[in-house]
């Protein structure tokens, strides 16, 4: 943050002088946090009622996906207990 | 063990790095490994409310006490140049869409160096170029160079095509970079940013109005074939909202599947600054 927690906070320390692994590293701990995809956002003004499109449609995305990933894995299963043991 | 591992690692401290006592380093990495939101917020919760631990040296919990930095408050031993964390000189990276901006600044904030990509003598659209940021930190740690800086810490402000290139020309220009802190401002809902850039659907390329019609988040085939109007996407939300309930029943009605490739960005007005 600009005053709170200044160098503590998003920051990551170079090792053995990598630049690009710390960059890479902090990247990495931005878009899990969100930061990245919310600036981006942020550049123009996103009107609420676009807004809340996009959550819906986020959200029906993510219920999809998970239900699908769950499908396929379900079906990609190999190794199964064997459901007519003891038939 | 311990002695070894740290005179490998940081190769200019002269110091042997005593391992600390501290909760909050240790804390900071079984939460960094266990849970990846928010991991510097919850760590210095957590910091107040554990009480001191015992050091547990394994290696996963060093490597994430290497990339976190020394606190302000904390003992440290780590001393670049003689001299502490907190007192090492920053180099201000403001990376802009068209332009990119360093000024190297001492601990307490009094100016010592400033380039920007402008005063390197490029112009207008090479401003935003990663070389050019990258000319621009090689002059920067040139004239700090010339000021007695070696060791630096970099904060980044700004997502632009010179965030990363300038460090880089950075550490090219001579300097050494210890530490990368992002500053980006992130407003709670501040200010009001300019309203949206809209870019004409007819310049959408054939492929990509051919690629929309493909996924089962798109409006319908026969919108595609001529100016897609913002009222056949209002329908395309609805048919998501009830294709994500009819989801809630074991039977899944699309073929295509969730390795489709969606469209990069929902369908909306095509916004040229969000890639």
């Amino acid at each position: 943050m600009a005053n709170h927690l200044r160098f503590v906070a998003r920051t990551v320390m170079v090792q053995n002088g990598n630049v690009d692994a710390a960059y890479g590293a902090l990247s990495r701990v931005l878009s899990t946090d969100g930061i990245i995809e919310s600036v981006k956002r942020r550049r123009y003004y996103e009107k609420p009622c676009r807004k809340r499109e996009r959550k819906s449609y986020e959200n029906c995305k993510r219920i999809y996906n998970t239900e699908m990933a769950r499908k396929i894995s379900f079906v990609s299963k190999a190794q199964r207990q064997d459901p007519w043991l003891g038939c | 063990m311990y002695l070894r591992l740290y005179s490998l690692i940081r190769g200019s401290c002269q110091q042997v790095f005593e391992p600390l006592n501290s909760s909050g380093r240790l804390i900071g990495g079984n939460v960094g490994l266990q849970r990846p939101l928010s991991s510097s917020a919850i760590r210095l919760q957590e910091a107040d409310a554990k009480p001191v631990e015992t050091k547990s040296p394994s290696a996963t919990s060093k490597r994430q006490k290497d990339l976190f930095p020394p606190f302000p408050g904390e003992e440290s031993s780590l001393t670049w140049d003689s001299k502490k964390f907190e007192e090492l000189p920053i180099a201000h990276v403001k990376a802009t869409y068209n332009n990119t901006h360093i000024q190297v600044t001492d601990c307490a904030g009094q100016y010592m160096v400033r380039t920007s990509c402008g005063s390197e003598g490029f112009k207008n659209v090479k401003k935003s170029t990663p070389i050019a940021a990258q000319t621009a930190g090689i002059s920067a740690a040139a004239k700090a160079r010339a000021k007695g800086v070696t060791y630096v810490r970099v904060l980044v402000k700004g997502l632009g095509p010179g965030r990363l290139s300038a460090i880089k020309g950075l550490t090219m220009g001579g300097l050494e970079v210890v530490s990368i802190t992002d500053n980006t401002p992130v407003p709670h809902n501040g200010c009001r940013p300019r309203k949206a850039r809209r870019m004409n659907c007819f310049s959408l390329s054939l492929q990509q109005q051919l690629s929309f019609s493909q996924s089962p988040f798109t409006p319908s085939v026969r919108a595609t074939t001529k100016h897609v109007s913002s009222a056949t996407k209002r329908d395309s939300y609805q048919r998501l909202t009830q294709m994500a309930e009819h989801l809630r029943c074991p039977r899944i009605a699309c073929a295509s599947g969730g390795g489709s490739d969606m469209e990069p960005e929902y369908p909306c007005w095509d916004f040229v600054g969000s890639d």
